[in-house]
């Protein structure tokens, strides 16, 4: 208490009281959902913040989708940035970013937070956007100090991963064949990391527990033709797989070692990199130790706010009705929602719809939306397929109908239609009238 | 008209070099007998340019839409093109001497009677006039006949009976001359379409003249007709007989010609007066007493022929008023089980009041085939010899003295009818079927099909290989088609025109006379056969025109023999002629001898007013759950299509078989046009598409006799004829079979769709099933079961395994592509509804063109044009924003990223294009 009393007393407030105080806004994350969050504010001019925001990345406030394109080499790290500082000024806007500014405490009686180097800041109103952190499998704790064992999470990371191909292909050039990478987990994320390993120069194995790529996003026709164009390209794939163990190799003159992965099914695989998107973990720890209701994620209601009236959370920390986010869409909506509220308006709320996900390679067109299940769990109701399929030219469709709606999607190779399609399953209605038209594209409405 | 037998500046044209140079020759379809100038344009191609003759008579330049596309008619796909027995290639000599033992030991052993023939009005005079001389001379068999049986022996008949020789008084011109021109059972506008056209030139020039159309269904020839009777079917003869007694009322015979020129009126009306007040007793109308004749007689027809009596008011003073008057008749009148009473009813009213052998007055018999006429020449029915020749003891023996034949035939053989069930009865062994598709054209074509299965030798001399008769032949050989024949047909007018070839024969393929010929010498004929040309037949057929003429009885109006001497240049280069020929001597100025039975020669020949039988046609009256089925022709196909069908644009008019229904009908049955019904009697079944208008009338259905199992399943009308005939003529009556109809059930044709092709797919076993040829490929309109469509789909994955494919569950709808070399193999649809979405139009147009872009080719999966507008490459993914699209908001002032998201919605999702926005401000 007398610790608390002490750092009380050396708060640096958001904002000095003057004839009017203005409250103070604390956003905990320089992620995409606080950055939204700060834009979506912008619009509620009679109501003012001073806002402090605390990023712990080196970098602040960049577009974290476009990660995989950096790592492609396709875009410069210079392009992620989502607002220039000037912005920030502009707006006012305290950024506190860097391992430092890392928030380790919240005081919800006092309202204030806590950083890594102990300084201390009050609120008024606190918002979480603290995102969430790589999944990781059991054997990665084991080998996990290892250079080479990565996850792809971070602009960091990705630095990481060109510095450490930049330094193999310094080394290696005397070593027969070219440096190998194993990515563990085929979901977007992963597929994107080979993408980019692969463009990289790094000779790419895809492990995955699935027996498909992308299996939460695809069905299996849709798979298996991004599989093609995938390995078309220069990545194998190691499906239906799972990881037992991962030796470390004995230390050569390089800085680099080689690794063995043993398989579940025997097979060995060796690999210089390896890195690991099996999957997101919220985190919701901070809110956790402050007694705020968690279940995976820290658990908001319709308004984004936290069982703390003074505390929101957006983003990939949050649990919305027991469910949690790791796609752009939803956040932004829960960014605008929050707003709404903090801008004391107060009338809106956040309703989930069904995702949607696309996979930033290039070349590769893909859209996934909706229930896109191959049969209908017992006791639903009769599912419809509309199915387009055209192997020579990579093109794959498929409509999911449930009672005359569009329920899910998946489009690969043309995704031209996909808005239409989203709007379609988001709003819910009848697409009987639309015929064959609404298989075959919306440019043929007008012609049906 | 100056007549000439030849010209001499004519020169001689040679297959083997036309090529460039315009041959004249004579259109193959039907009787008009329209002159053809044919020019080839690249003959390995066999690229034909075709144009109507000027200079021929018959139709001065002009063509329909068949004679038109002769051109695309002459490739040599499907063609039979070397001689085969039981499928496997053999030499002519080989398959010649094979037929000539057969037929020698049946001869031997049994006796000739056991050899049939089967004939058609598509073969030359030449070919035609060998096939008989064989058959009725050599052979010794009468069993052979023709398709012409079911054409027009029923005319053949009533000319015979009236004029005592198969006579056809008019000519063309007069259909232009006549004030009143009455259509009876003929669709003359699809049917003889260029006669059609000078028809309405000379109502246009003379708008007083008058058109009647009398037909049970409204056609396109109604369309100018000043009056339709719509009349009950077979109630034709009663129309004219009444008429007769009518006109007999109003005292309008003419009395001197009838006196001098014909007889037996006097009994001819007392016995349709007889049947007149029989008929009104049955009706018990006890007004009638007191009315007159003319009230009467009317009051009948109002009731038997189903007329309004203001329409019969109309027609009985049309023919009072116009003495100029032609009656022109057609299938509607010859097909019938009383043809030979409704032609001869026409003849009579004709007769009576001298309209008959003068200019614009006649009955007029329009044929169906090219050479139907020239069939009747040479004597191609069972019950006629050569040239006119009776058939009695007297002719048969000229013609046998002429011929110097060993086998003379000593009476009349089995009709079309009858010949085909003595092949099903096992009394006939051997039939020779040339030019003609009889499992598709005679009535109850199941037992026709059984006939050919158990005849232990089918011949089939044939110019396409896979035509439905083909596929019962024991022995195929392979007949020159048109542009190789060479020789002569005769005209519905009496005509004669030659046919002439300007491409070289398919592959092995010869001429029927020289198969024949052939087959004649390896029997041991060979002086009676040693043809080398055409010419050389033809000059004996002249020949035999003129033998004999002067012996009593045996005189006759044909008569060619004039021509008998021209030589082999002056036969190539013949013009067409019209017999009787006039002497050479009167050849300079006009003369009216191109007509027959004018009143000069009536005078010497008195014509027989025939007293009828039957008024109107015997017939079942149908169930309540019957329908009455007449059967005719289409404008764009000829016959059985073995040859209209190959041309495209032929196949445009009207593509596939339907089955035309009355509304009020089909309301009550709940049908719609598109649905597929079938048809049914005791005969056999078809499966066929419903159109339901108000052309036919109610209780009826029309469908076209076109459809073979070469094009069609099962959609063919004359599975379900009757082979009910005309006793006097073996005339079958098709057009009055009884048919219950029912709705195909959901089992049966629960997927529907089509298929269109590069190549030709065989039909597929599937319960509706019609092939189409048109431009670039195939198209093939299907419907059947979910299983009987996977095993067609499962035969077209053999091609290609991985097609592509859209698939509906929700509405049921599949559709496949194959691409190879981004052409479109073949792209087939199904749907679970009955018109699929896709256009057939857009996919067979797709055929013709190659497919790269991916857009392209979900264009044809869409199977329609979109209305995208192309918006450039894709910058926003989420929401498909396109660098067009993005060009042309920030051309609209958009000045930043924020205002151009706002315009455009790009990065208003996920944001990752905001980057790439600012290179377009």
């Amino acid at each position: 208490m007398e610790a608390v009393r002490h750092s009380l007393d050396s708060i640096s407030t958001a904002a000095q009281p003057t004839v009017e105080r203005r409250r103070a806004l604390v956003i905990i994350g320089g992620g995409m959902a606080a950055i939204r969050l700060l834009e979506e504010l912008d619009r509620y001019d009679d109501v003012s913040y001073d806002v402090t925001v605390f990023g712990d990345e080196r970098h602040f406030g960049y577009n974290r989708i476009q990660l995989s394109p950096v790592l492609a080499g396709e875009k410069h790290s210079d392009e992620l940035a989502l607002k220039s500082e000037a912005w920030y000024q502009q707006q006012a806007i305290r950024v506190l970013s860097g391992a430092s500014h890392k928030i380790v405490a919240i005081n919800r009686a006092a309202r204030c937070v806590t950083t890594a180097e102990g300084a201390v800041y009050r609120y008024d109103r606190l918002v979480i956007a603290s995102g969430s952190r790589p999944a990781l499998p059991p054997w990665f704790r084991k080998v996990q100090h290892d250079p080479a064992m990565m996850v792809f999470r971070s602009l960091d990371d990705v630095e990481q991963m060109q510095h450490f191909a930049a330094n193999m292909v310094a080394f290696d050039t005397q070593r027969a064949g070219s440096v190998s990478a194993v990515v563990v987990g085929a979901g977007l994320l992963g597929l994107e990391a080979a993408y980019g390993l692969n463009k990289l120069g790094f000779d790419v194995t895809v492990v995955n527990r699935a027996s498909t790529i992308l299996n939460r996003q695809l069905d299996r026709a849709a798979a298996g033709l991004l599989q093609d164009t995938l390995e078309h390209s220069g990545i194998q794939f190691a499906l239906g797989a799972d990881i037992s163990t991962v030796e470390l190799g004995p230390c050569g003159k390089t800085s680099q070692t080689v690794k063995t992965i043993d398989m579940a099914d025997g097979r060995l695989l060796t690999a210089d990199l390896v890195v690991v998107t099996i999957g997101i973990t919220p985190n919701d720890e901070l809110g956790e130790a402050c007694g705020l209701q968690t279940s995976r994620g820290i658990t908001v209601n319709d308004c984004m706010q936290t069982s703390d009236p003074a505390i929101y959370a957006i983003g990939e920390c949050v649990s919305h009705r027991r469910t949690s986010f790791g796609m752009v869409a939803p956040l932004y909506e829960q960014a605008r929602v929050c707003a709404n509220h903090l801008g004391e308006l107060g009338y809106d709320f956040f309703i989930q719809k069904p995702l949607s996900a696309r996979l930033k390679i290039s070349g590769i067109n893909l859209f996934s939306m909706g229930d896109i299940a191959e049969n209908a769990a017992p006791g639903e109701v009769q599912r419809h397929d509309m199915v387009l399929s055209i192997p020579r030219l990579g093109v794959y469709k498929r409509l999911i109908l449930a009672n005359g709606k569009l329920v899910g999607v998946v489009l690969y190779g043309d995704v031209r239609d996909a808005g239409w399609y989203q709007s379609l399953i988001e709003s819910g209605s009848s697409v009987d009238a639309y015929g064959d038209a609404l298989l075959h594209g919306q440019r043929f409405l007008a012609a049906a | 008209m100056v007549m000439r037998y030849c010209t001499a500046s004519a020169s001689l044209q040679r297959p083997d070099h036309a090529v460039g140079a315009s041959i004249r020759t004579t259109c193959a379809y039907c009787g008009v007998g329209c002159g053809v100038s044919a020019r080839v344009i690249n003959a390995e191609r066999r690229e034909i340019e075709i144009k109507g003759d000027t200079a021929h008579p018959a139709n001065f330049g002009r063509l329909c839409s068949k004679g038109s596309a002769l051109g695309e008619t002459l490739h040599l796909e499907g063609r039979c093109l070397y001689p085969q027995i039981e499928g496997r290639q053999v030499s002519w000599e080989t398959a010649s001497r094979f037929i000539a033992d057969r037929f020698s030991a049946l001869m031997a052993n049994g006796g000739p009677e056991q050899i049939g023939m089967y004939l058609s009005g598509q073969l030359l005079t030449e070919d035609y006039y060998v096939a008989n001389k064989l058959m009725k001379g050599f052979i010794g068999s009468a069993n052979v006949d023709t398709n012409s049986r079911l054409c027009m022996s029923s005319a053949v008949a009533g000319h015979k009976r009236t004029f005592g020789e198969d006579l056809v008084p008019a000519c063309y011109d007069d259909l232009e001359l006549a004030d009143l021109l009455i259509l009876a059972g003929s669709n003359l506008a699809w049917c003889h379409p260029v006669l059609h056209q000078r028809v309405l030139a000379a109502r246009a020039a003379h708008p007083a003249k008058k058109l009647v159309v009398i037909d049970p269904r409204r056609t396109a020839s109604c369309d100018a007709a000043d009056l339709h009777l719509k009349l009950r079917p077979g109630s034709d003869a009663l129309l004219f007989s009444g008429l007769l007694l009518i006109m007999q009322a109003r005292g309008r015979i003419d009395k001197a010609f009838v006196a001098s020129c014909t007889q037996g009126l006097g009994e001819s009306m007392a016995s349709a007066s007889l049947e007149f007040t029989t008929l009104l007793s049955r009706l018990s109308a006890l007004e009638a007493m007191g009315e007159d004749t003319e009230a009467r007689v009317l009051r009948v027809l109002e009731n038997y022929c189903d007329l309004p009596t203001d329409q019969l008011r109309a027609f009985v003073d049309l023919v009072d008023q116009n003495p100029r008057m032609v009656t022109v008749f057609s299938m509607g009148i010859n097909q019938a089980s009383n043809g030979t009473d409704k032609v001869n009813s026409i003849t009579n009213l004709h007769l009576a009041l001298g309209r008959i052998g003068k200019p614009g007055a006649a009955p007029f018999s329009m044929t169906g085939q090219p050479n139907a006429m020239g069939g009747r020449e040479v004597g191609g029915l069972s019950n006629q010899l050569a040239a006119h020749l009776p058939f009695n003891e007297q002719g048969i023996a000229t013609l046998g003295e002429f011929w110097q034949a060993p086998n003379m035939v000593t009476g009349p053989g089995l009709a079309a009818v009858d010949l085909f069930d003595a092949i099903y009865d096992g009394r006939i062994k051997a039939v020779w079927i040339m030019g003609t598709n009889p499992v598709v054209s005679l009535p109850n074509t199941d037992k026709v099909k059984e006939a050919l299965r158990r005849c232990p030798l089918v011949i089939v001399s044939e110019c396409i290989e896979n035509s439905a008769t083909a596929a019962f032949a024991d022995v195929l050989l392979p007949a020159t088609g048109w542009g190789e024949k060479d020789g002569t047909v005769t005209n519905s007018e009496r005509r004669i025109s030659r046919q002439r070839a300007f491409l070289p024969a398919a592959g092995e393929a010869r001429a029927d006379w020289w198969a024949l010929s052939s087959v004649a010498r390896d029997m041991g004929f060979a002086e009676g056969f040693d043809y080398h040309s055409s010419h050389e037949i033809f000059s004996e057929h002249a020949r035999l025109s003129g033998f004999a003429q002067a012996v009593k009885g045996l005189d006759r109006q044909f008569d060619i023999s004039r021509l008998a001497e021209v030589s082999a240049e002056a036969y190539e280069a013949l013009v067409p002629l019209q017999w009787p020929l006039i002497p050479l001597h009167e050849v300079s100025g006009p003369s009216d001898s191109r007509r027959l039975c004018n009143t000069e020669w009536l005078l010497e020949h008195p014509a027989a007013i025939i007293p009828l039988e039957a008024l109107i046609a015997p017939a079942d009256a149908p169930l309540r759950s019957e329908f009455r089925l007449n059967t005719g022709r289409i404008r764009d196909q000829w016959h059985t299509m073995t040859r209209t069908a190959l041309a495209p644009r032929l196949n445009k008019h009207i593509d596939e078989p339907f089955v035309a229904i009355h509304s009020s009908d089909a309301a009550n049955l709940r049908i719609q046009t598109g649905d597929i019904v079938r048809l049914s009697n005791g005969f056999g079944d078809a499966v066929i598409k419903v159109l339901v208008n108000e052309d036919g009338r109610a209780g009826e259905l029309f469908m076209p006799m076109h459809w073979s199992e070469q094009f069609a399943r099962r959609s063919g009308s004359n599975a379900l004829v009757a082979p009910l005939v005309d006793p006097v003529s073996a005339q079958p009556d098709n057009k009055g079979s009884l048919v219950g109809l029912e709705i195909a059930g959901q089992t049966e044709v629960a997927w529907r769709g089509f298929i269109v092709s590069q190549q030709r797919i065989p039909l597929p076993e599937m319960t509706y099933a019609v092939s189409i040829r048109c431009e670039g490929g195939y198209r093939l309109e299907l419907a059947g079961t979910e299983a009987q469509w996977l095993i067609l789909e499962k035969q077209l994955d053999k091609v290609n395994p991985a097609p592509i494919v859209s698939s509906d569950s929700f509405r049921g709808d599949v559709r496949r592509l194959s691409l190879h070399d981004d052409r479109l193999g073949y792209a087939s649809v199904r749907s679970r509804l009955k018109e699929a979405g896709p256009s057939r139009q857009f996919l067979e147009a797709a055929l013709l063109r190659r497919h790269e872009s991916q857009e392209e080719v979900l264009t044809l999966l869409a199977g329609r044009a979109s209305d995208a507008v192309d918006c450039g490459a894709i910058v926003c993914a989420c929401l498909s924003v396109g660098e067009r699209t993005l060009e042309a908001a920030v051309s609209e002032g958009a000045k930043d990223v924020a205002a151009l998201s706002l315009a455009t919605r790009a990065g208003t999702n996920c944001g990752s294009c905001l980057p790439e926005l600012k290179r377009f401000l």
